[in-house]
């Protein structure tokens, strides 16, 4: 049973798009951290 | 295209090696920068017992990418297809399983340092022995592979002789991990986590841009139709076992372990859940590069090249460059973490607990230190011959390590469970597994490993007495040193 | 993740890429596949024979489905020195495979076919075990949960 374009593409673009978010999350949380105070 | 793929690297020699020391000075300085505030062994060892949540989650992402995320998940998408990318992905689910434990073991174990230290308190001897023998052999084989994949990695990738991109690699991670302890090891994984989300997330736009969506997957159907399909029997047994390993491989050992116990309290449950879920997608991006590869016509010598084979062959030297940053950092920040983890277990486990009971705080950071780097001398040693037999010995870590995941579970949430039978699971249950990788195949070691074990933990519950005081993982009053050392830095 | 395996997977089938060339003097020219049938739908060619100084132009493997090459169905070029080549998403099936290219001096030539059998797992073999895991799996996600609430409570 074969993936159709529309599913793989689907995915493919999912995965990318949460891929590219997870930096800036990371870094708005080290803001955050950093803000108050609770890095270490 | 196809001039690129006849040169024999996508990088000169020149170019790689300044890039590995321009990375390795940045890091090792950053590492001593960091490493000016650690005052007790506590510091060094556990970065004060204090990360915060944006560490703590980037640290436990980062740690879990690791070369295999760069490497292993376009290979396993070459060879598994889709299956192999969204199995690869669920090994997330170790993360997330993680964090209910996390929360569990700052709880029980509030001045805890290692694993070991767990198992010693909640089993006895005779578990430790053996917990001891398989965290060494899953902790050496993890850190003898990535020195190997780093010097032969460097090696595909620019031509740099596999010596000297070994040893570099080996001395940079051991270089800032012996001078910032575990905070050092934390903030580069920070960093690290950056650049290889960052390389990956552009390589696989490019891709999609150069290449096409549709195209890739009309090629895949035509030629390769298996790697398309979700019923692909091979793909299909590997999704399980897959998942049993890493469930292994996180609740063991004590590069998880030290990591939950150094993060503040209330941080330990959310970082590794955000952790576990922003892992999710990555082996995705990843391992879709290795299914463009039929269409660019590029077919690697061995299915493992192919990710770093792609990116330098479609992006030309800037993607080589990349590539070559991406790898070099998913190395380091496995490296490390294991550096630092194994040495505490050393240290704690083995040093303080049954050599020098009364070694004092700093004694015991110095021992540290040293362990750091006889450990990196050791793995230094075990790389320089290449020896392909010791890989082909450790290449069934799954057995091992599945064993400890009901020991560990029951440990921790069950008063019943005995020390006798929890080592008798995870004997039994690596023997077992170990039998099964050779009599029927490397997709049933894991999930043999881990039924047995669990089956022996069930018997040991039903038949147990026992009522475990969990007051007796606390064992706080034996460090008054390490407490009031620890107040006045604060 | 599954590092070790992952990992030493890697270093041990590059590590033969490196080592070849030296072995592979004063041999014929020939294409070696996989021994037995294979389950898993992707396998590894290697081409050995080869002199050490010799420069081969346009090496490619060719794919057919019968012994003579009436059609060839598909061509896998080589990666750049390499003499190996992996291959991977093949459905249940006979395949044939010879290397092809030229020589030093511009002649070309093709090795003997070889014969590759594909045939996967039975499915039914393979859900059976992926039920087993998903059982095994449900249940120990299940006790977290379970023990992480009540634990917890029992604790606190």
């Amino acid at each position: 049973m074969m993936m159709s374009l529309s599913v793989f593409s689907g995915l493919i673009w999912l995965a990318l798009v949460l891929t590219m978010a997870t930096p800036v999350l990371l870094l708005a949380l080290l803001v955050k951290d950093f803000i108050s105070n609770q890095v270490w | 295209m196809a001039e690129t793929l006849t040169t024999e690297y996508a990088l000169s020699t020149e170019l790689g090696l300044t890039l590995v020391v321009l990375f390795g000075a940045a890091w090792v300085l950053f590492g001593y920068w960091l490493g000016r505030k650690n005052k007790t062994h506590e510091d060094f060892a556990l970065a004060g017992r204090n990360v915060g949540f944006a560490f703590a989650a980037a640290t436990a992402m980062a740690t879990w990418v690791t070369s295999n995320t760069t490497l292993v998940a376009p290979q396993l998408t070459y060879q598994f297809g889709i299956w192999g990318m969204v199995g690869y992905s669920f090994a997330a689910l170790g993360l997330i399983l993680f964090a209910p434990l996390a929360k569990r073991i700052k709880t029980l174990l509030p001045n805890g340092y290692t694993s070991g230290d767990f198992i010693r308190l909640r089993f006895g001897r005779m578990s430790w022995h053996v917990f001891i023998v398989i965290s060494v052999v899953y902790a050496f084989g993890w850190l003898v592979s990535l020195g190997m994949a780093g010097g032969i990695l460097l090696e595909a990738l620019s031509g740099l002789d596999y010596h000297l991109g070994m040893t570099a690699i080996l001395i940079i991670c051991v270089g800032y991990t012996l001078f910032g302890g575990l905070r050092a090891v934390i903030a580069t994984d920070f960093i690290q986590a950056l650049i290889i989300i960052i390389g990956v997330s552009i390589i696989a736009w490019l891709l999609i841009d150069n290449v096409g969506l549709d195209t890739i997957h009309a090629e895949l159907g035509s030629d390769h139709p298996k790697l398309l399909d979700v019923l692909f029997p091979a793909a299909i047994m590997f999704l399980f076992n897959n998942i049993f390993f890493g469930l292994g491989e996180i609740f063991h050992s004590n590069v998880w372990w030290s990591r939950a116990l150094a993060f503040k309290k209330t941080v330990a449950f959310k970082a590794f859940l955000v952790g576990g879920l922003l892992w999710l997608p990555i082996p995705i991006v990843t391992g879709f590069i290795a299914l463009a590869a039929p269409q660019l016509g590029i077919f690697p010598p061995s299915p493992d090249m192919v990710g770093p084979t792609v990116a330098a062959g479609v992006l030309g030297q800037v993607g080589a460059v990349v590539v070559f940053i991406v790898v070099f950092s998913a190395l380091a920040s496995s490296l490390d973490s294991l550096l630092a983890a194994t040495s505490d277990l050393v240290t704690r486990d083995i040093y303080h607990q049954h050599l020098r009971k009364d070694a004092s705080d700093k004694h015991l950071m110095r021992f540290n230190r040293y362990t750091i780097l006889g450990l990196g001398i050791l793995t230094w040693l075990l790389c320089m011959p290449r020896i392909a037999t010791l890989g082909a010995l450790l290449n069934f870590a799954g057995a091992f390590v599945a064993s400890t995941i009901f020991p560990i579970l029951l440990g921790l949430y069950n008063r019943r469970l005995p020390g006798r039978y929890a080592a008798a699971a995870m004997a039994i249950g690596t023997a077992v597994g170990l039998a099964s990788y050779f009599i029927i195949g490397f997709y049933v070691a894991a999930l043999s490993s881990c039924a047995v074990s669990g089956f022996i933990c069930a018997i040991g519950v039903w038949r147990s007495r026992e009522q475990f005081d969990w007051q007796q993982l606390d064992e706080a009053p034996e460090q008054p040193v390490t407490q009031t050392d620890k107040e006045q830095v604060q | 993740m599954p590092g070790i395996i992952r990992i030493l997977i890697i270093i041990i089938t590059v590590l033969p890429v490196f080592f070849s060339a030296a072995e592979a003097q004063h041999k014929e020219l020939a294409l070696e596949g996989p021994g037995a049938v294979v389950k898993e739908g992707y396998f590894t060619l290697n081409l050995i024979g080869i002199a050490d100084d010799a420069n081969y132009q346009q090496l490619e493997i060719e794919q057919s489905t019968d012994e003579a090459f009436t059609q060839v169905q598909s061509r896998f070029p080589f990666l750049g020195t390499f003499r190996q080549i992996s291959l991977s998403g093949f459905n249940d099936g006979n395949y044939w495979f010879r290397a092809r290219g030229l020589s030093n001096d511009g002649t070309e030539f093709t090795t003997a076919p070889i014969a590759v059998t594909v045939q996967h797992y039975p499915l039914w073999q393979a859900l059976t075990l992926f039920g087993v895991g998903a059982v095994m799996f449900l249940f120990v996600a299940g006790y977290i949960l379970l023990a992480a609430r009540c634990g917890g409570r029992q604790h606190g």
